[in-house]
């Protein structure tokens, strides 16, 4: 295993140490980096922080595991991507050529989207037990399959699997419901 | 119909099935209620998630604000070179006045100046502005914005650097009250309780001085040889 890769597993893992090292060690750079488009420095480590954000995120869901660049660049990439988005919804001026070739575009990635639902959600997940938490993250989240959460969680076959998610999103439907009424 | 979704959020719908999960969406409303239920399972954990994983990258912004010990032990070391220094002037010229030997002002290990600060975020803009005043030794004003910021935040670090403004203004009296408000854990208690014992010196206090003292005689370096070379021109 290679250093990159090596970074990447304990990503996957959320080994609170790597990410520290990781914010740590590329934040000046991408302060550095950054510093041409402009923005108030408050907004610099609010984009700093997505973009650590996303890169963890898309590690977990494996989408980095064949990553050709380094990591740092790949970060820098998505920072990029999001100054661009956010000169953009400031309507900014900005200089059209130097965002031509974005070398990461994620417009899944923006602000968090939030209704009524969602946000019973939210509160009603954290009353779940573990299992049922850990079994929705996997899946919802991490956007493993239910072939590779039977593996990780070692179930026994995938039905049990199956059913054990439907009962967890029942709970989420029962205690939803209550907030409603 | 579950079999369906689930290989729709594993993104391993075949072409046909694709088919398939279109028609249903669009014709019947008990699949697209449960997919737009489920979709919005996929978003409060992901809200969650992130919620959580951005508190604590921010987190790392503030713990980063607060004196590193590292740096602050430099730092301290420079300024007890210095003192030595001076304290070596002084017994030339044959003169112990405890005081001004001893006294420095604590360095800013809080709120480096950093050029092109923002305009956003108030505690931040008052924390930089009060150590912005304490940089350039306008202690006055830089009194007024430490008490500001403890009024709008929690902070560790308000009433030592307030301290330290006090007598710098000659306020030895006030000082040696904030320095006295300081209570453990703090990273600041050990020196407040040097810097308190230093105004006790100014307030003729001597004895005081010499408890407070004996008190922290015996942390870090580089406190530890500071409080013995005060103690010994004390005593």
């Amino acid at each position: 295993m290679n250093e990159s890769e090596n970074l990447i597993q304990q990503l996957k893992q959320g080994d609170e140490k790597t990410i520290r090292d990781l914010y740590m060690k590329n934040k000046n750079g991408f302060l550095l980096f950054a510093a041409r488009y402009k923005l108030p420095h408050d907004d610099l480590i609010d984009i700093y922080q997505d973009a650590i954000m996303a890169l963890i995120e898309n590690a977990k869901r494996g989408k980095i595991d064949s990553l050709k660049s380094n990591i740092s660049t790949y970060l820098f990439g998505i920072g990029k991507f999001m100054i661009f988005q956010k000169l953009k919804k400031e309507k900014k001026t900005y200089d059209l050529a130097d965002f031509g070739n974005l070398e990461y575009e994620d417009e899944s990635y923006d602000e968090s989207v939030y209704n009524l639902q969602i946000n019973a959600l939210e509160k009603a997940f954290n009353k779940l037990g573990e299992k049922c938490q850990q079994v929705l993250k996997l899946f919802y989240y991490e956007q493993k399959s239910m072939d590779e959460i039977q593996q990780e969680l070692k179930y026994s076959n995938k039905d049990v699997l199956k059913s054990q998610k439907s009962r967890c999103l029942k709970q989420l439907k029962d205690l939803t419901q209550e907030k409603v009424n | 119909m579950e079999k369906l979704i689930d290989k729709y959020f594993e993104g391993s719908l075949s072409i046909l099935e694709k088919i398939e999960f279109e028609n249903l969406r669009l014709n019947n409303p008990e699949f697209e209620k449960e997919l737009l239920f489920q979709e919005n399972v996929q978003k409060a954990i992901e809200n969650n998630e992130r919620n959580i994983l951005k508190n604590k990258l921010k987190s790392f912004e503030v713990s980063k604000n607060k004196p590193r010990p590292r740096r602050k032990v430099w730092m301290v070391a420079a300024s007890v070179i210095f003192l030595i220094g001076l304290g070596l002037f002084y017994i030339q010229n044959q003169t112990v006045d405890v005081y001004s030997k001893y006294y420095q002002p604590y360095p800013n290990t809080v709120a480096p100046t950093v050029r092109g600060g923002s305009s956003t975020g108030r505690i931040n803009d008052l924390k930089s502005q009060a150590f912005y005043a304490y940089d350039n030794e306008e202690y006055a004003k830089a009194v007024v914005l430490f008490e500001k910021i403890n009024k709008v935040e929690k902070n560790e670090y308000a009433n030592f650097y307030n301290g330290i403004c006090n007598m710098e203004l000659g306020n030895f009296v006030k000082a040696s009250e904030l320095f006295a408000e300081i209570k453990s854990p703090n990273p600041y208690k050990n020196y407040a309780i040097y810097y308190n014992a230093l105004c006790y010196v100014k307030m003729d206090k001597n004895r005081e001085a010499i408890i407070a003292l004996k008190k922290i005689s015996n942390m870090e370096e580089p406190l530890k040889s500071m409080v013995k070379a005060t103690l010994s021109d004390l005593e």
